[in-house]
This record gives structure tokens, C-alpha cells and sequence, in this order.
């Protein structure tokens, strides 16, 4: 393995190397020398540079040491360095030509590790789910029902096309393309670890140099169904989490997440589909990370109230919470949800789908996150009644709402206020999409149909009255034609 | 009286008269005239820079003018701010050869003006993808320190890494 000293001590060497006067000269000119074997083309002034400084003209040199305001003051110190005595540079017969030179920029290692870092950032590769657009229609009528027509429906119903696998390898490609450039690429690759394949895991974990401690502030492990425990525990040994930002173990059912995973600075949690996350789990999360901001367990089913309970009752920064699950959806209801809501009035993005909360925990939300609310799922939340989304949308709470979903929610059955709604929002400017399952679907058209009937019959009567009345605030005709004459 | 200017002197002694919003955009420069003129600035007050041609001052000096009221949030570690793309006025404004763009960028780094040399360090990292190490070391003009055994070490050793 290569040298492992940080940005830190070796930007400490650059500012020692440039910034301490006076400059020692025979490194300087070593330095530059160098440069010029280093970059051939490298531009114009630089070959004259080498002029001046081969013919041993030295003495030409701003002589820094002489100045007296070195010792004043650390800044006027590095000024001295930056902005030489202007005198001298007007006795230098070389003057015009050029400036004094840079060192490249690619040799400078914060410039180097900021390039870096900004091209793996414009080249995110981090698995994830590519949220659809909208979900998959539930049957062929469903999905006519919602397209229209049959070829967009069959399309609709096709499966999706796999997302284009990311390969961008930036990081691989600068850690071969000198030692800087290796440096950078490997801090950034320690730094945010994302794996979805076991064999690259353990090739991994084979690289690190023996006593090299990681400071992750990532860790994505996805769908990496059959990873193993003992796996995980060999990068822990490694590692030291404090600085853990995020924390994702996407569809990993046999790992268990360690308590030495979760610090203060862990804002973004994602454990889903575990077989062994459990309340207890929940429980050192929610003492240990009050700055959490979004927190997904969908599908990690031996989660109950209680332990929703601790984090509604320590996190407060909420901003995504989802919940949602297949099976055992009566472990989770208002008891612990309410209490969410009312302890995060932050929360924008919900998921419940499949628990069995109720128009209360709704009422909650309506109630204290109103104005973040922007994305709410109760698919398959089936105490979710009249009595909570229709009136909420009525009195007009969410006004920010964007995506509601409500699959199998068959106990709502006025859809009138929910067509309402979804106009309003649209005339703000918020296209808001609205889920529902067939049998809702062909409900909420039938409704929307007769909405719109009624709305276009008053529209008619209004204009029939308006046509036809005795005053409809024209001029009757005979004083029309009277005005006009007396006016020529 | 008209408010007392910064005079920025380039290497090539051209003069630069500016005003102290626009100069303070630069952290060095700020810290210069506060610790030079406690009092603050009461006259003209010359500065020389010979580190930079005229052309490139005169380039640095377009953006402070540019950016003189724009506010830059000071928090260093903020992922959304690094991943924002480049600001589409830099954006333009750095559509400059490359060695125009490296030297604005060595200026952004002595002058201390980090939101310039991100967006500088911004369009050079655009410039990375769907490169091979070889292409980007003749673009950059980097020379390979690394000996062939090196080479294939860290091609082995890094093998987990290849699509990151």
C-alpha cells in the first residue's frame, strides 16, 4: 500500500515548502527544475523561468528575509511571500515577460482532493432503488382505467426496464493516476463505503494494511441477501463509526446491526427487510441518535408500538419515517404513531402502508406536520375512513401534499373532497399523484364524472339565465339605436 | 468624498482600482486591509499582487464584481452545497482555455476565494468522466509517479473499487 499520511499533514508540507520565508533557494530550484521535466508543454513562462534561473541569476530574487515587517504578524508574514517588494521586481530585467510560478494546480492537494471529491459527487454511485414513477397498475383495468388506452395500459404493465447499472468509475480510474490523485480517491473511498456484491466486500476488507483504522461517514450495504455476519464483524474491528452519517442495510436480512454504528452524527438510517432489527434495536437507536432525519424500516417486521415509541419519544428531527410492511401490520398503530407525529412536526414523507393505525394517528399528522407534508402512504391501512383524509383535504391541511397513496384503503368512499383537493393543487402549480387500487379507481371516476356533470349543468343554467333574463345589463335595442344618431 | 478604493497591482503593474466589497471577496485580502488599517480604510490603499498577470486579475476581479452581493453560506461540510452544480454565471464565466481556467484557480487559491476555486475545481472534475488515468494525465499534464509494479498492485488491490 501506498503512504497513508492525511490532506492535513501534506498540505502542511506544501504551506511549510511555499509560505515559510525566507524560501529556501536551492530547493526552489530544484522545484522548479523539476517541474519542467515533469510537464514538457507546460506554458511558455515557465521555460523562462529556467532561463533566469539557470544562469544562476539568484541574486535577483526578492531577498525576503530583509523585510522587516516579516516578524510582525503571521499574515504579513505570508503576504511578504505572496507580494515580494515591489522594488525588486522593477530591477529584474525578466519582468515583463512573466509572473513568478505556480506550482501546477494538479500538485496542490487540497485542489486535487476538492477535483476529486466534486467529480465522485457529479457521479453519485451509491445502489439504490430508482423510485417509479408511479407504481405498476395492480391488473389490466387498473391499468386501462388509469392509461386510457390499451397500449399505454399493456406498456404500463410490462416490467420496468432494470435501471442502467452505474459505472462510472472516477474514483478507480484517478486512484491509477498518480500518488496525489491516489490519495484523494482513497480517502473518499474509505470515507463512504457502498457495497451490493459479498466477493468485492471481502476484497475490500483484504486491502486494508493491517492497524489502519476506517472513519466511515457512509455505509451502504445493498441487497446483499446472503452477506454473513462474521463479514460485518471484521469491519467493525476496523473501524470507528462516530462519524457515521449514514447508515443503510438495504435488503441485508441476516446482519445485525451493531450498537457501535450509531453516534450523534447519524442523521439517515435505512434497515429494511431484517430478520433480527427489533425493538430493543430501536431502542438504542433512538437514545444514541437524536439527530436522526429519516428513518426507514419497511419490511423489518419484528419492529412493534414499543419500539416506535422510544424513537417518537427521543428523535425530534424527523423529517422521513416509513413503516410500512406486508405482514404483522397490527405491531404498529396510533399508540406509537401519534406520538411520531406529534414529536416531529418536520416530517414531509410518511409511510404506514399496511399498518393498522387509524383516523386519529391521520388527525395527528393533519395537526401538527401540516405544512411540511408532501409525500403520504396509508396503501392497505384499512381503518383509514371517511373520517380522516376526505375532511382533512376538505379543510384544506397538506397544502404541499404531492403524492398520496391509498391502495386498499376501501373504507374511504367520498372521493368528492379528494378530486377537490387534487384540482387545487394542481391550479398551484403541484401535480399531485394520487394512488388508489382498482375498485377505489373506478369509484373516485364515477364520482369525478358526476362532479363534473353537476359543475357543467350549473355552468349551463348560469348562462341560460344570463341569456335570457329581462336585464342582462346590455342597453335594449331602441336606445342603442337612439344614442347613436344623437351622438352624429 | 467618495469611499477610499483597493488598488490591485498586477504583476505586469497594471492597476486595478476596485471597491472594498469587491476586493474582500477575497479572504487574503480582506484580512490584509483589516490588519493593516485597524481603523478602517481612510485612503486609497495599494496592493500589490505579482503572482498574477493583469489578464488573470482582471478575470478574478470580473467575478468578485460579479458576486459582490451574493452571499455564500460558510458551512464547509455541506454535501447538498457540493453537489449544487456549478452556478450557471461561473459556469459561463470559466468557458476559458485551460490554461486560463488553471491559472483563475491557482488566483482563487492564493486570494483565498473558495467559492471561485470550487466552481473552478467544479469544471475541472466535469472533465474527468469516460476518461482512462492515461488520457486524464495528457490532459492534465501529470506525470505518472507510479512504477508499472505499482501500477498493477493498485489495480489489484483496488479490484472492489472498479465501478466506484
Amino acid at each position: 500500500m501506498l503512504s497513508h499520511d492525511t490532506f492535513a499533514e501534506r498540505s502542511l508540507k506544501r504551506h511549510k515548502s511555499v509560505c515559510t520565508p525566507p524560501l529556501s533557494r536551492a530547493s526552489s530550484v530544484k522545484h522548479f527544475s523539476r517541474r519542467r521535466d515533469r510537464s514538457p508543454s507546460y506554458p511558455l513562462y515557465l521555460s523562462d523561468l529556467d532561463v533566469s534561473f539557470s544562469s544562476s541569476d539568484l541574486e535577483s530574487l526578492p531577498d525576503l528575509s530583509d523585510d522587516t515587517t516579516a516578524e510582525s504578524s503571521p499574515i504579513v508574514e505570508r503576504t511578504c511571500v505572496l507580494f515580494p517588494p515591489l522594488q525588486n521586481y522593477f530591477e529584474e530585467p525578466v519582468k515583463t515577460a512573466t509572473p513568478p510560478p505556480h506550482p501546477s494546480i494538479f500538485d496542490i492537494p487540497e485542489i486535487v482532493h476538492k477535483i476529486v471529491e466534486f467529480a465522485h459527487l457529479q457521479n453519485p454511485v451509491v445502489p439504490h432503488e430508482v423510485a417509479p414513477i408511479r407504481r405498476r397498475p395492480l391488473s389490466f383495468d387498473h391499468a386501462m382505467l388509469i392509461y386510457g388506452d390499451k397500449e399505454r395500459a399493456s406498456k404500463a404493465l410490462q416490467d420496468p426496464a432494470p435501471p442502467h447499472p452505474s459505472r462510472s468509475n472516477i474514483l478507480y480510474t484517478c486512484l491509477q493516476i498518480n500518488r496525489l490523485f491516489h490519495h484523494a480517491a482513497t480517502e473518499i473511498l474509505h470515507k463512504k463505503l457502498c457495497f451490493n456484491d459479498p466477493r468485492k466486500f471481502h476484497n475490500f476488507l483484504q486491502s486494508i494494511s493491517p492497524g489502519a483504522v476506517l472513519r466511515p461517514t457512509e455505509l451502504v450495504l445493498h441487497k446483499m441477501f446472503h452477506m454473513k455476519q462474521p463479514a460485518l464483524d471484521r469491519l467493525l474491528h476496523i473501524s470507528e463509526f462516530s462519524g457515521l452519517e449514514r447508515l443503510e442495510l438495504f435488503m441485508c436480512p441476516k446482519i445485525n446491526a451493531s450498537p457501535d454504528f450509531f453516534g450523534e452524527k447519524l442523521k439517515s438510517l435505512v434497515i429494511t427487510g431484517s430478520k433480527t432489527a427489533d425493538d430493543e434495536l430501536m431502542q438504542i437507536i433512538a437514545k444514541k441518535c437524536p439527530n436522526l432525519e429519516l428513518l426507514d424500516i419497511r419490511a423489518s417486521e419484528l419492529i412493534t408500538d414499543a419500539g416506535i415509541y422510544y424513537i417518537a419519544t427521543n428523535c425530534k428531527k424527523l423529517t422521513t419515517i416509513n413503516v410500512g410492511r406486508k405482514n404483522k401490520g397490527h405491531l404498529i398503530t396510533d399508540a406509537s404513531m401519534s406520538l411520531l407525529a406529534k414529536n416531529n412536526p418536520n416530517l414531509s414523507t410518511v409511510g404506514v402502508a399496511g399498518c393498522n393505525v387509524s383516523d386519529r394517528f391521520v388527525w395527528d399528522l393533519a395537526l401538527n406536520c401540516s405544512d411540511h407534508m408532501e409525500r403520504l402512504s396509508l396503501n392497505n391501512c384499512r381503518y383509514i375512513s371517511n373520517q380522516s383524509i376526505p375532511l382533512i383535504l376538505y379543510s384544506d391541511y397538506f397544502p404541499q401534499l404531492s403524492v398520496l397513496e391509498l391502495m386498499n384503503a376501501d373504507r374511504i368512499t367520498n372521493f368528492r373532497p379528494i378530486i377537490e383537493f387534487k384540482r387545487r393543487q394542481e391550479m398551484k402549480g403541484i401535480s399531485m399523484l394520487l394512488e388508489v387500487c382498482e375498485p377505489l379507481c373506478r369509484k373516485m371516476r364515477q364520482q369525478e364524472i358526476e362532479m363534473d356533470r353537476t359543475i357543467s349543468q350549473r355552468i349551463f343554467k348560469n348562462i341560460t339565465e344570463w341569456a335570457n333574463s329581462e336585464n342582462d345589463g346590455d342597453k335594449p335595442y331602441r336606445e342603442l339605436i337612439a344614442s347613436t344618431i344623437n351622438r352624429s | 468624498m467618495s469611499e477610499p478604493k483597493v488598488i490591485l497591482v498586477s504583476f505586469d503593474d497594471e492597476k486595478f482600482p476596485v471597491d472594498v466589497q469587491v476586493a474582500e471577496k477575497s479572504v487574503l485580502i480582506k484580512n490584509m486591509i483589516n490588519d493593516l488599517n485597524p481603523d478602517g480604510l481612510q485612503e486609497d490603499f495599494e496592493i500589490p499582487i505579482p503572482m498574477l498577470r493583469s489578464t488573470v486579475l482582471a478575470k478574478v476581479l470580473e467575478w468578485c464584481e460579479h458576486h459582490r452581493n451574493s452571499e455564500f453560506p460558510d458551512d464547509d461540510d455541506d454535501d447538498a452545497k457540493k453537489t449544487a452544480p456549478i452556478d450557471e454565471w461561473d459556469k459561463n464565466f470559466l468557458k476559458v482555455d485551460q490554461e486560463m481556467l488553471y491559472e483563475i484557480m491557482q488566483a482563487a487559491n492564493y486570494l483565498n476565494i473558495r467559492q471561485l476555486l470550487d466552481s473552478g475545481c467544479k469544471t475541472v472534475a466535469e472533465m474527468i468522466k469516460n476518461k482512462s488515468p492515461e488520457e486524464l494525465r495528457r490532459t492534465f499534464n501529470i506525470v505518472n509517479d507510479f512504477s508499472p509494479e505499482e501500477e498493477a498492485a493498485i489495480r489489484r488491490e483496488n479490484e472492489w473499487a472498479e465501478d466506484r
